[in-house]
């Protein structure tokens, strides 16, 4: 795959981080991560901690809230927020980086 | 081997519980087993007592034990501060001792128990420490907890009159520096917060004057930078072990903690009695 989406993305983080037992391709972008997938408030933690370390993004105390980390679009729209690049699609690991 | 419960007394009074291991043959180091807390002590529960009686089988003695206001042990868990818990860790380390008659005992610790083993190790002339997935920074910590008290609110919070079961976000608790914390029915106290914000073992600069394993237990199966940057740290004797294992203390599932009992047997099976 050339280029991944940012919810692609998203949720091979979700799924490396938390060692799901499911592949993250079974993950549909509008998926309640908790009422579906049965995440809890500490695997939520994860991803808030997930987008820092991976994606960069800084959230302030007072920009949490489940909703806004309760789908992947949701998550995808937090990043886009903090930093409108990210949600650019993006080389695969093993892809080439593009030019200039 | 045998498992004895019981009680010991902190130096001010306060009964400790814990649990003695004695292996059939005492044949290496005793080993002082430190605990997380709050929740992270309930969810870790399985895995250490697993730990303890591994390295019981191996030939340790070990005491597992609560602190404080933390499990079977008395005491207050709004009253306690973080200056309490080296003299908690103490009185184990001697109540160890006297079970064990050894005259030295490793510490090992999970989570704010293995940031506290790695400050109190010099003091206690601790032939061996094992550092499970440490505490590194203290205010980061704290943040995550707050960000988690109000996520955890956000989920329990009856829903509204006519709000549909997806958008709970009336009835948050207080959650603002200054106020204790409920953790997942764990009550802080805001200065117990305080004392654990101004832990930093990134600025640890002091090398410790024994062998020590510090355990990376993550998603990841290649060293953490920051776990890189502590056992560099903490001198030529520290080592690094990377295990690949869901956080525990943050589950309520178990785990398959093979993988980290290896580690922590073979490592402490090189420390000299």
């Amino acid at each position: 795959m050339p280029n991944e989406r940012l919810e692609d993305r998203l949720k091979a983080m979700l799924a490396e981080r938390l060692m799901l037992k499911f592949r993250p391709e079974e993950i549909g972008d509008g998926d309640d991560l908790i009422e579906k997938w049965g995440l809890e408030s500490v695997q939520l933690m994860e991803i808030v901690i997930g987008l820092e370390e991976v994606f960069g993004i800084q959230l302030g105390d007072d920009e949490f809230s489940v909703k806004r980390f309760r789908t992947i679009e949701n998550i995808a729209g937090v990043v886009r927020e903090k930093d409108p690049r990210a949600g650019s699609p993006q080389p695969a690991a093993d892809g080439l980086a593009p030019a200039g | 081997m045998s498992e004895t419960p019981g009680f010991f007394p902190a130096r001010d009074g306060t009964p400790l519980y814990g649990v003695y291991h004695a292996p059939s043959e005492a044949s290496r180091v005793a080993v002082l087993i430190a605990p997380g807390l709050l929740e992270e002590r309930k969810s870790a529960y399985a895995v250490l007592a697993g730990l303890a009686r591994d390295l019981a089988a191996a030939g340790h003695p070990v005491l597992r034990f609560d602190f404080r206001g933390s499990g079977e042990s008395g005491g207050d868990p709004a009253a306690r501060r973080w200056a309490h818990l080296p003299a908690d860790l103490a009185a184990a380390r001697e109540a160890l001792l006297r079970l064990s008659g050894r005259s030295a005992a490793a510490l090992a610790g999970l989570r704010l128990g293995a940031a506290l083993v790695l400050q109190e190790a010099a003091r206690l002339a601790s032939p061996a420490v094992v550092a499970l997935a440490p505490v590194l920074k203290g205010s980061s910590e704290v943040r995550l907890w707050r960000v988690r008290s109000k996520m955890r609110a956000e989920l329990t919070a009856a829903p509204a009159p006519g709000n549909s079961g997806t958008d709970r976000t009336s009835g948050l608790s207080p959650n603002f520096p200054g106020a204790a914390l409920d953790l997942d029915g764990f009550t802080v106290a805001p200065e117990f917060l305080d004392d654990v914000a101004r832990l930093d073992l990134t600025a640890c600069s002091a090398p410790l004057p024994a062998p020590a394993l510090v355990v990376q237990v993550s998603h990841r199966e290649t060293p953490a930078a920051e776990h890189e940057r502590l056992v560099a740290a903490l001198g030529p004797m520290a080592q690094l072990a990377c295990v690949r294992l869901e956080p525990f203390w943050d589950r309520v599932e178990e785990v398959d903690a093979g993988g980290l009992y290896q580690n922590v047997r073979r490592f402490l099976a090189g420390v000299s009695l």
